[in-house]
């Protein structure tokens, strides 16, 4: 009698524990957006029609609201435009609406999509389209060479949310790619992702010019680079400075930002990083039913995508970077997100005090103290030259070895008016950091220099060499020049 | 009255840009993609004859054209068939008869493949082949680098510029003027492009496909040639698409 | 028929009366040089524009006529481009054809044309061709086989969209498509996809407006 109920009790149990897990498993298959979300997409029954919203990059289409699939009609056109890739620098972009990158897409899950690709009658190439989006031939492509002046039509049912890269595919890819036509295609989840402040649209993507980086007037595509992998213009949205000064994103302290980051490459992958902030969600390559978190630096590959969010806890000017940091710095993968309101001290301070250092058992050896700086200048050329050393340690990543800075991020110390106009400004410039609008040489910028902490004597020497190079005033600065700055701060720095 | 001084003038300039024809010697070149079958093949299979045969020196200007239409009234703009050309046939030219100030010495441009041909028959000649046009293009391999950088510069042209005059054009070692960077160029059989198994060429040639069967995967100047023919058909027009004829008669 | 041909000869007299008082044109009527001796092909703007028998190559039937594509008019067609000497798919093209052929229905059947266009305008002479059309049984009251030149060939799959190839031994590579025309030689639709051509055929045939 016991034993037989104890063994039902035994079997009903393992009965148990076997649904319990078969559900945990399905619900996640489910959540995961596992095949049978394609089966579902498939069979979802398209309701009504409306035409899609497209928008340039850095902004997003607004969330879709509607609880059910449609079909949606989308027409984008390809134009081959020449325009601007750094200052002075120009470039024969060819786009999916007339700008690099091209338009946004949003759809939903389930939407059955008309495509038109329509290829402007003043172009010279054939183009097509492969989003990532499409399930089939060449996810498009293969059902979309258009000459100029003609339009092919086809249509897809988008079965897998995500976030999506499309791009030309017509041979040779690496060059409609490299010349510019990539973009992106959101296909939002059934259950969308949680309303935040702001969301922005930023894509990556090397450029091969023939002239070397900087080199001016309207320049050629490099296939010799493009093969080698060797671009000269890794850059955001387009262009170096697309998102920095008067177009640099904005938010408050207190919003939450989410960037639909792209990569179109051709080649080269992303370290993507915004200095200064942690990502509190990423949607790693795209996919949006399995967020990570607290992630500093996620990797976004070429034809690939992310979702990041964070929020603003302090103002600043926070920098989006390609971590790999010749891009960022010398090739112009470098944005900016502008965030004002309140300070918050606790999250982060600024800098409290600066202080002597002094290493254990100092008071003892006082007299011996080892130095590892170098002695004093005797000379104005001797500060120049130890000036020089200051320079390329601290100054030269942002205002470069030329001294000729970055255009729109990093102003020029080379003939730069505001340095010449004014020694003592000068000097408490580098003391105390700037931060805002500042016009220098004519031209606007709006970024943040931090403050150095260095000893009189070598802020002295390195403005003495900004000011005897690069064709600047020749004025010598000396550390009894700086003590007297100092003593004049905490004024701001004018 | 316009019409006749355009005319006349086409008839006197038309007549001294078309200073003929370049005889071409018999030869053999290495086509961009093989097309007798989809295995491996030796380089030495993949090299072409193709025999001796003139060749436009200019490609045909829109005073040539002109002179055509109006001796040949069903191939003007107003009166040409669907089937024929679509709907941005000539679209330059004002009207039937009538040419924009400075295109007399320009590439015609916006026409079909029928009209193309129809304007080489009524000369007794016709378009030349896709070998034909390609052999002449690789003259040789006598600057095959250089020839290279040229077509991607032109490809990287913005379009807003007007085409420059045929006359402009540099000639190569064969005499031929103006191959690169002027205008894209009907050819005969520019629809001769099969890909391999799959006999549907039209749209089969996207992405890494491309580069499977292509002579030199680095070649981007003729990767692009080959995308451009595939994506028409014979009735399109496009500005940036013209035509020269070849004579296979000795 | 005769009064059809009524029609034909009373629009191409009327055009040809509107054409002398407005314009020094061609738009009248019209008689084909390459084909003496053939009655006058109406007025060119009473074919639609997008009709394949704008088409005015030299072509020649199975049976030796050489006629204009003109002839196929007034009912409509299903034709491939294919060769004899081809030795998979054209074959199987004409099956394809054939079985479209059996599965309509008797009272229709007289009022379909199939046809083939060759593709080798040197093999592919009209007694070829008609060896061709007994070897595989097509019935001469619905089916015409064309010889044409090299121009003609090129130019109709210019018109189709027919990609072919000529190697240098004279073997084709082509595009695999049957095409469904009007009564008026328009183009109406194409199928790639052999296996699906009958459902299809007898779809759009149904389709296509009665005159």
């Amino acid at each position: 009698m016991l034993l037989r109920e104890r063994k039902l009790t035994r079997s009903r149990s393992l009965i148990c524990h076997a649904v319990g897990i078969g559900l945990l498993i399905l619900s996640t298959a489910y959540a995961a957006g596992a095949p049978d979300s394609r089966d579902r997409n498939i069979k979802d029954p398209v309701i009504g029609s409306e035409p899609g919203v497209l928008t340039y990059a850095p902004d997003i289409p607004a969330p879709i609201t509607r609880n059910h699939a449609t079909k949606v009609v989308i027409h984008l056109e390809v134009k081959e435009v020449e325009s601007r890739l750094a200052d002075g620098v120009s470039y024969t972009f060819w786009t999916f609406g007339g700008k690099v990158p091209g338009k946004f897409i949003r759809v939903r899950e389930g939407d059955l999509v008309e495509f038109h690709l329509d290829n402007h009658p003043d172009n010279k190439m054939p183009h097509n389209i492969d989003l990532h989006a499409v399930i089939g031939q060449g996810g498009g492509a293969a059902s979309s060479l258009t000459a100029p002046g003609h339009s092919s039509v086809f249509s897809f049912k988008a079965l897998v949310p995500g976030l999506y890269v499309y791009h030309c595919a017509t041979a040779p890819v690496a060059m409609h790619v490299g010349n510019g036509m990539y973009g992106l295609i959101y296909v939002q989840p059934r259950k969308p992702l949680p309303v935040v402040t702001h969301e922005y649209y930023v894509m990556q993507g090397d450029f091969y010019t023939k002239g070397g980086n900087g080199e001016q007037g309207l320049q050629p595509f490099s296939m010799e680079k493009a093969l080698a992998e060797k671009p000269e213009y890794v850059v955001f949205n387009g262009a170096v400075g697309s998102l920095t000064g008067a177009n640099a994103l904005q938010a408050k302290v207190g919003d939450t930002i989410r960037l639909f980051v792209g990569n179109g490459g051709p080649n080269l992958t992303s370290s993507f990083h915004v200095i200064g902030e942690i990502f509190d969600t990423v949607w790693p390559e795209g996919n949006t039913s399995a967020p990570t978190h607290n992630v500093q630096t996620t990797m976004i590959p070429a034809g690939g995508a992310a979702i990041v969010e964070f929020k603003i806890n302090v103002p600043g000017t926070f920098l989006i970077v390609d971590h790999s940091l010749e891009r960022a710095f010398n090739r112009g993968a470098l944005a900016q997100i502008k965030a004002t309101g309140p300070e918050n001290k606790l999250v982060y301070s600024g800098k409290i005090s600066d202080e002597i250092y002094l290493p254990e058992g100092t008071g003892i050896r006082v007299v011996e103290q080892p130095s590892n700086a170098p002695p004093p200048a005797a000379t104005a050329a001797e500060r120049v030259k130890l000036g020089e050393i200051v320079f390329k340690t601290n100054c030269m990543a942002c205002h470069q070895e030329n001294g000729k800075g970055i255009p729109g991020s990093f102003p020029p110390l080379a003939q730069s008016d505001f340095l010449n106009a004014n020694k003592t400004r000068a000097i408490k410039t580098v003391i105390g950091g700037k931060e805002g609008p500042l016009t220098v040489n004519g031209e606007k910028y709006d970024g943040a220099m931090p403050a150095w902490t260095l000893s009189d004597e070598e802020i002295a020497n390195v403005l003495s060499y900004a000011y005897g190079s690069w064709g600047n005033s020749g004025k010598e600065v000396t550390p009894s020049d700086v003590k007297a700055a100092r003593a004049e701060l905490p004024t701001p720095a004018h | 009255m316009r019409f006749f001084f355009v005319l006349a003038f086409a008839l006197v300039c038309g007549g001294a840009a078309d200073s003929g024809m370049v005889r071409l010697p018999a030869g053999s070149y290495t086509p961009f993609y093989a097309r007798e079958s989809t295995r491996i093949s030796t380089p030495s299979s993949r090299t072409v004859t193709v025999g001796a045969f003139a060749l436009d020196r200019f490609p045909v200007t829109n005073a040539q054209f002109l002179v055509f239409v109006a001796s040949h009234p069903e191939w003007r703009k107003s009166r040409v068939k669907p089937i024929f050309a679509d709907a941005h046939y000539l679209a330059r030219w004002p009207g039937d008869l009538e040419l924009r100030d400075g295109d007399a010495g320009r590439p015609v441009t916006n026409v079909s493949w029928f009209a193309a041909e129809a304007y080489c028959n009524a000369q007794h000649e016709s378009l030349p082949t896709t070998d034909q046009w390609e052999y002449a293009l690789a003259d040789g391999d006598r600057a095959r680098v250089s020839l290279r950088q040229q077509i991607l510069s032109w490809y990287g042209r913005p379009n807003s510029q007007d085409l420059p005059a045929v006359q402009s054009a540099t000639a190569n070692g064969y005499g031929v003027r103006g191959l690169v960077g002027l205008v894209w160029e009907w050819t005969l059989d520019f629809n001769s492009m099969m890909s391999g198994q799959d006999l549907r060429a039209s749209g089969a040639r996207f992405c890494g496909g491309a580069s499977i069967g292509a002579a030199d995967a680095s070649d981007y100047a003729s990767f692009m040639r080959h995308a451009m023919r595939e994506s028409l058909k014979a009735a399109y027009t496009t500005s940036n698409l013209g035509f020269r004829c070849a004579s296979n008669s000795p | 028929m005769r009064a059809r041909l009524f029609r034909v000869i009373l629009a191409g007299a009327l055009s040809l009366a509107f054409a002398s008082v407005a314009h020094s044109s061609d738009a009248g009527a019209k008689m084909d040089e390459s084909m003496p001796g053939m009655r006058a092909m109406p007025a060119a703007h009473a074919i639609p524009g997008m009709s394949l028998y704008n088409l005015h190559g030299r072509r020649t039937t199975q049976d030796g006529s050489d006629v204009p594509l003109y002839v196929l008019h007034g009912k409509p067609v299903v034709a491939a481009m294919v060769y004899t000497h081809c030795r998979d798919v054209c074959p199987l093209i004409a099956e394809c054809m054939q079985a479209v052929e059996r599965r309509l229905p008797t009272s229709e059947r007289d009022s379909v044309q199939f046809v083939l266009f060759s593709l080798d305008w040197t093999r592919d002479t009209p007694q070829q061709l008609r060896q061709f059309a007994q070897q595989h049984r097509l019935d001469p009251r619905h089916w015409t086989l064309f010889h044409g030149n090299e121009a003609a060939v090129r130019e109709l799959a210019a018109a189709l969209g027919v990609n072919f190839y000529r190697s240098a031994n004279g073997d084709y590579q082509h595009a695999i498509a049957i095409y469904i025309f009007d009564s008026a030689g328009v183009v109406r639709s194409e199928q790639d996809d052999l296996q699906r051509v009958p459902p299809w055929a007898l779809t759009q045939l149904k389709a296509l407006p009665r005159h």
